[in-house]
């Protein structure tokens, strides 16, 4: 991954940086990898090959690191650009659409739906929405799952919470720290 | 409220330290339905649907939405920093110190772990959303179809929750 470039008159201007991930956080639907793709195609445009900026780089890390993989990678983008201040400008332009529809729906939603019978017309989005989530559940879990059996693990892990009602944070940890010392362990085992 | 707020904004980082590649979904059900009645289990489907249907990390603008619930909308900046702060900060970090403890094997390891736990989650969050086994058939169809559609197709979400909806206000 690159260092943060000098802030030199070469360097992109933070209005320009600005405009793209402003650009790309409104129309960056369905997670990180078209965050990636559009930065990409903006990046391509502008910059020429040997100064452009490492975005699969980013994008590894990003999904290592805890918390929203788009905001890590625009943050690290952004770090590359123009230092600190480039990964503040990039971060708070690509949140500013998606945060600002929110705020503005929570508005609508707090102070007039939920006092009226809105509600009720939610049979058919929520089952819609259970879907989704599953099937995008199965999607990441596709990614951790190297073994059938692991899908076992995975059930565990909603049994816990859904049944035995053990709090998700606990459940995260002890798979967290289990797969941790499995190959502290491991290694152990290997180098003996 | 002041009470609220700054809880929301420590659960908000540690929903954000907590999460590695998903599962998010899950600790807010947890913090923001169970835990502390800030919403209902409607509201969090609301959110999460109007979440996939928009750009960006709106997901996670579950935050900004039970922070404005709270306090308005300073209630939903001081969600929004606690939410997004962790990753921008390990973000830059990353490309100056972490290197190498993000190339390491065992940090490799327990990211995977976390990810196993993270997809059974968000798989109970689904099921804690919505009762399979209370719901009326049509519902269930509903479900088992933006299921497959989604995994068959990569369709865009919005285009399932719009048609989950009208099938739902054409049943009402």
């Amino acid at each position: 991954m690159q260092q943060a470039k000098t802030t030199d008159e070469s360097s992109i201007p933070y209005s320009k940086m600005a405009l793209i991930f402003l650009k790309t956080g409104a129309i960056s639907f369905g997670g990180w990898s078209t965050t990636v793709v559009l930065l990409e195609k903006e990046f391509g445009k502008i910059m020429p090959k040997e100064a452009s900026v490492d975005l699969k780089g980013a994008a590894a890390y990003a999904q290592i690191l805890p918390g929203a993989t788009q905001v890590a990678i625009v943050s690290n983008v952004g770090y590359q650009l123009r230092g600190v201040t480039g990964a503040l400008v990039a971060t708070i332009s690509y949140l500013l659409p998606a945060i600002s529809l929110v705020t503005a729906f929570a508005w609508v939603y707090f102070g007039y739906m939920h006092q009226t019978n809105v509600l009720k017309y939610l049979d058919g989005l929520i089952p819609a929405l259970a879907g989704i989530i599953l099937a995008n559940a199965y999607r990441i879990g596709s990614k951790h799952v190297t073994h059938p059996l692991m899908w076992g693990l995975v059930i565990a892990a909603c049994l816990s919470l859904l049944i035995f009602k053990i709090h998700a944070l606990i459940i995260i940890l002890t798979y967290g720290v289990v797969a941790l010392l499995l190959s502290l362990y491991r290694k152990r085992k290997d180098s003996a | 409220m002041i009470a609220d707020i700054i809880s929301l904004f420590i659960l908000s980082i540690l929903i954000s330290i907590s999460t590695f590649g998903g599962g998010s979904q899950a600790l807010f059900y947890q913090y923001g339905v169970l835990q502390n009645h800030w919403i209902s289990r409607s509201d969090l489907s609301v959110v999460l649907a109007f979440g996939y249907a928009t750009p960006g990390p709106a997901v996670f603008g579950t935050a900004t939405f039970i922070g404005y619930h709270i306090a308005g909308v300073p209630g939903a900046v001081i969600g929004t920093i606690g939410i997004f702060i962790i990753p921008f900060l390990t973000a830059f970090l990353a490309a100056k110190y972490l290197k190498h403890l993000l190339k390491n094997i065992h940090t490799q390891q327990f990211v995977k772990g976390v990810g196993l736990a993270a997809t059974g989650l968000i798989a109970a969050t689904a099921f804690g959303l919505f009762n399979f086994g209370s719901a009326a058939g049509w519902q269930v169809a509903i479900a088992l179809a933006a299921l497959i559609i989604s995994l068959r197709w990569k369709t865009n979400p919005l285009f399932l929750l719009l048609a989950g909806l009208v099938i739902g206000i054409i049943s009402v």
